[in-house]
C-alpha cells in the first residue's frame, strides 16, 4: 500500500469514526436540551393552570382550556405528582400522528380533585434537530473531502524530497564512474537521511573500489612469480638427465603453473571489464568475428568430428572488438568443451540474436547457475569455469541479454543484441 | 646472431638467457633495468632486442625508440605482462616488430625470435634447410630432399616451431597454444595435437624423411636431430 494511500485511509476512518461519535453525542444532547426546554416550559405552564383552577372553579369545570390542557375531575384518593411522558396526539387538520411531550399531575382545590393533563408539541424542535443533523451531516461529508485534498496537497509537497532521493538512489549504480548527488532539503529529517545515505555510499563505493583494486592487483602481481615459475619449470624440462618419472613431475608442475596463469588472467580480464578499463565502441559486423574464429578453431572442431552448421547472416553492433572477440571465443569455446565427439554445433545468427547450440548431456548443476564462476559440470582440468562468467560480465557491461536453455539434446546459449544492434 | 634482453625479472630474465643460448647461434646480453640497456645498445649493434615495458627506471618503449633511431636494422620483440591493446600499438608504432604477453613459453618466443630473423636478414626470400627438409616461410612451401610436400596450415606451422626449437621438448600446451592462438585456453584436452601430429610425421616419412619427431610420453613431444 502507498504510503499517501495509508495516511489517507487511515485519517478518513478516523475523522468519520470522529464524526459518527461527535454526531450522535451532539443529537443527543440537542435532544436533552430541547427536552428539557419543553420540560421547563410544561413546567410553568402547571404553575399557571393550577393559578387557574385555585382562582377560577367554574372555569375548570367547561373541561378544557385549550387543546393542549386538559383537566378532569378525579377521585381523591387519586395523587399523582408530576409525571413527564412522551406521547402521539393525532392532528385531524393534518392528519398525522404528530409527537407530543405531555404532563400529568393531579391538583386537589377545596371542592374537588382535578387530574390535569398539558400537552406540548414537539414537531418544532424535531424539526430544528433535524436540521441540525443534516446540516452537521453535510458538514462531515464536505471536511472529510477537503481533508482528502489537503492531505494529498501536504503529502505531496512534503514528501516531495523524500520520492526525489528514493528515485535518485534507483537509478544509482555503484558500478558507474559518476557520484551520487542529493539534493539539500527543507527538512531537516530528509536532510539527515540524504546526508547518511550519502556517507553509507560512499563508503560502500570506496569499499567496492578498493576490493576491485586489490584483485586487480594482485592478479597483476601474481603474474610475473607465475611466469618465473613456468619458465623455470620450462628449462627444467630440458635437461638431458631426466628421469620418466622427473619429467612427468616437471610436467605437472608446468601444467599446473599454466593452469594458475590462465585463471589468473581471467580474473584480470573480469576486473578489466568491471573497471571499464576498454576503449571506445565500434561498429563490428558479428559475423566477421564469428568467421575468424570459426576458422581459428577449425583445428579444434576438424579434431572433434563436429557436424557443423551456421547461417550467413550480417549483424552489425556498436562494441568493443576486443570485448566482442572474448565474448564470441569464449561461446564456441564452451560449445567445444562441453560437447561430445561427432556432437553437433549450431550457430545462428538472426533477430539482432546470436545462437550457438551444441549437443551434450543435461547439465547435471542448476541451469540458473551456469553463469556464475567457478561453477563447473565437470572436473575438466583446464576448465577455468570462468569463460560464461565472463560472457555474462560483457553483457552486462552492454546491457544486453545473454539466456541458456536446454532443448533437444541441444544446450543453447542466446545473447540478445538488440540494445546495441547498429542499422546499415 | 646477438640479442639484447631487457627485463627487470631477474629470475625470469635468467631462464629466457638459458633458453635462448642453449638453442645454437644465439649470443645474448641482460640488461635489467633501462640505463644498464642504454650502456649496452649503444656500445653493441644487436640484431635482436627482448623489451620488457614494465621497467624499475622508466618505460622500456624508449629504449625502442633509441635504438630505432640509431639501429634500424634491429628486430624488436615486446614482452609485457599488460595485455593492453593501447600499450601494443604505441610499441608497434614504435617500430617494435612483435609483441608477447606474459606468461609465454620460453619455446614461442624462440619461435617468434627465429622467424623475426629470418624475415630481418633474408627479407623472407630464400628458404632455409634443416638436413633433408627445406622450408620456404615466403610461399610457405616445405621440399624434403627437393620433393614438394603437400602441408595443411597447421602441418606447416606445427614443423617449423619444431625446427625452430629442434632438441627441445615441447609441451602439448605451448604446440596447441602455437597452433591456436593465446585465446584457446579452456579447451578440454590436448588430444587434438596427436592427430596433426600423426598426419605430418606420416608425409615426412613417405618422403623417406629421417624420423625426427620423438613422442614423451605424457607430455609432449621431441623434434629430435641426435
Amino acid at each position: 500500500m502507498r504510503l499517501l494511500s495509508k495516511t489517507s485511509l487511515l485519517i478518513l476512518t478516523i475523522s468519520i469514526f470522529i464524526f459518527f461519535v461527535g454526531n450522535i453525542v451532539f443529537f443527543m444532547v440537542t435532544k436533552q436540551m430541547i427536552n428539557s426546554q419543553v420540560n421547563s416550559e410544561l413546567n410553568s405552564l402547571k404553575l399557571v393552570v393550577v393559578k387557574n383552577i385555585d382562582s377560577n372553579p367554574e372555569g375548570i369545570s367547561s373541561n378544557n382550556i385549550s387543546d393542549i390542557v386538559k383537566v378532569s375531575p378525579t377521585a381523591k384518593n387519586q395523587l399523582i405528582e408530576s409525571q413527564l411522558t412522551d406521547t402521539v396526539i393525532y392532528n385531524s387538520v393534518e392528519k398525522k400522528f404528530v409527537p407530543h411531550r405531555k404532563l400529568v399531575f393531579t391538583h386537589a382545590n377545596a371542592k374537588e380533585n382535578f387530574k390535569v393533563e398539558i400537552y406540548k408539541s414537539l414537531i418544532e424542535s424535531d424539526i430544528v434537530v433535524e436540521r441540525i443533523t443534516i446540516s452537521s451531516i453535510l458538514l462531515v461529508i464536505i471536511f472529510v473531502i477537503s481533508i482528502y485534498f489537503i492531505n494529498k496537497f501536504i503529502f505531496e509537497s512534503v514528501w516531495k524530497d523524500f520520492f526525489s532521493t528514493i528515485e535518485k538512489i534507483e537509478k544509482y549504480n555503484i558500478h558507474h564512474k559518476e557520484n551520487l548527488i542529493l539534493k539539500k532539503s527543507e527538512i531537516v529529517e530528509f536532510d539527515r537521511l540524504n546526508t547518511v545515505l550519502l556517507s553509507l555510499v560512499d563508503r560502500i563505493k570506496r569499499d567496492f573500489v578498493n576490493l576491485k583494486e586489490l584483485t586487480a592487483n594482485t592478479s597483476h602481481e601474481i603474474q610475473t612469480p607465475i611466469a618465473i615459475i613456468r619458465s623455470k619449470a620450462e628449462i627444467l624440462l630440458q635437461s638431458e638427465q631426466l628421469s620418466e618419472n622427473e619429467v612427468d613431475l616437471i610436467s605437472s608442475i608446468l601444467s599446473t603453473a599454466e593452469r594458475l596463469s590462465k585463471l589468473n588472467q581471467s580474473l584480470l580480464l573480469i576486473a578489466k571489464i568491471e573497471n571499464d578499463q576498454f576503449g571506445n565502441s565500434e561498429t563490428i559486423d558479428i559475423w566477421e568475428v564469428i568467421e575468424k574464429y570459426v576458422e581459428n578453431f577449425d583445428i579444434l572442431f576438424s579434431a572433434g568430428e563436429y557436424a557443423f552448421t551456421k547461417t550467413t547472416n550480417s549483424l552489425y553492433v556498436k562494441f568493443n572488438p576486443i570485448l566482442l572477440d572474448i565474448l564470441v571465443s569464449n561461446l564456441l569455446k564452451n560449445a567445444l568443451t562441453h560437447n561430445e565427439t561427432g556432437g553437433k554445433i549450431i550457430i545462428e545468427l538472426d533477430n539482432n540474436k546470436l545462437t550457438i547450440k551444441n549437443s551434450g548431456a543435461p547439465l547435471k548443476l542448476d541451469a540458473n547457475d551456469i553463469f556464475k564462476r567457478f561453477v563447473k559440470d565437470n572436473t575438466n582440468k583446464n576448465n577455468s569455469g570462468l569463460g560464461l562468467e565472463i560472457v555474462r560480465k560483457i553483457c552486462d557491461y552492454y546491457g544486453i541479454a545473454v539466456n541458456y536453455s536446454y532443448e533437444n539434446q541441444l544446450h543453447c546459449f542466446v545473447v540478445d543484441f538488440v540494445n546495441v544492434a547498429e542499422k546499415i | 646472431m646477438k640479442i639484447l634482453l631487457v627485463e627487470d625479472e631477474r629470475d625470469l630474465a635468467n631462464s629466457i638467457f638459458e633458453y635462448l643460448v642453449k638453442t645454437d647461434k644465439f649470443t645474448c646480453d641482460m640488461a635489467f633495468d633501462l640505463k644498464r640497456a642504454r650502456e649496452l645498445s649503444e656500445v653493441f649493434e644487436y640484431d635482436c632486442l627482448i623489451v620488457d615495458i614494465g621497467l624499475p627506471d622508466g618505460s622500456g618503449m624508449e629504449i625502442i625508440k633509441e635504438v630505432k633511431e640509431n639501429n634500424a636494422k634491429a628486430g624488436i620483440i615486446i614482452i609485457s605482462a599488460q595485455n593492453s591493446i593501447d600499450v601494443r600499438i604505441e610499441g608497434l608504432n614504435l617500430g617494435a616488430d612483435d609483441y608477447l604477453t606474459k606468461p609465454f613459453h620460453l619455446s614461442e618466443l624462440n619461435a617468434r625470435i627465429f622467424s623475426l630473423m629470418r624475415r630481418i636478414k633474408f627479407e623472407g626470400e630464400s628458404s632455409f634447410n634443416f638436413n633433408e627438409i627445406s622450408l620456404n616461410p615466403q610461399n610457405r612451401e616445405v621440399r624434403v630432399k627437393d620433393k614438394l610436400i603437400d602441408l595443411t596450415k597447421s602441418e606447416y606451422d606445427l614443423l617449423l616451431y619444431f625446427i625452430t626449437n629442434k632438441n627441445k621438448l615441447l609441451t602439448k600446451a605451448s604446440i596447441a597454444e602455437h597452433l591456436c592462438g593465446e585465446y584457446v585456453d579452456v579447451l578440454s584436452s590436448f588430444d587434438f595435437i596427436y592427430l596433426h601430429i600423426k598426419n605430418l610425421r606420416k608425409k615426412l616419412l613417405q618422403f623417406e624423411c629421417e624420423d625426427y619427431i620423438k613422442t614423451v610420453y605424457g607430455v609432449g613431444y621431441k623434434f629430435s636431430t641426435e
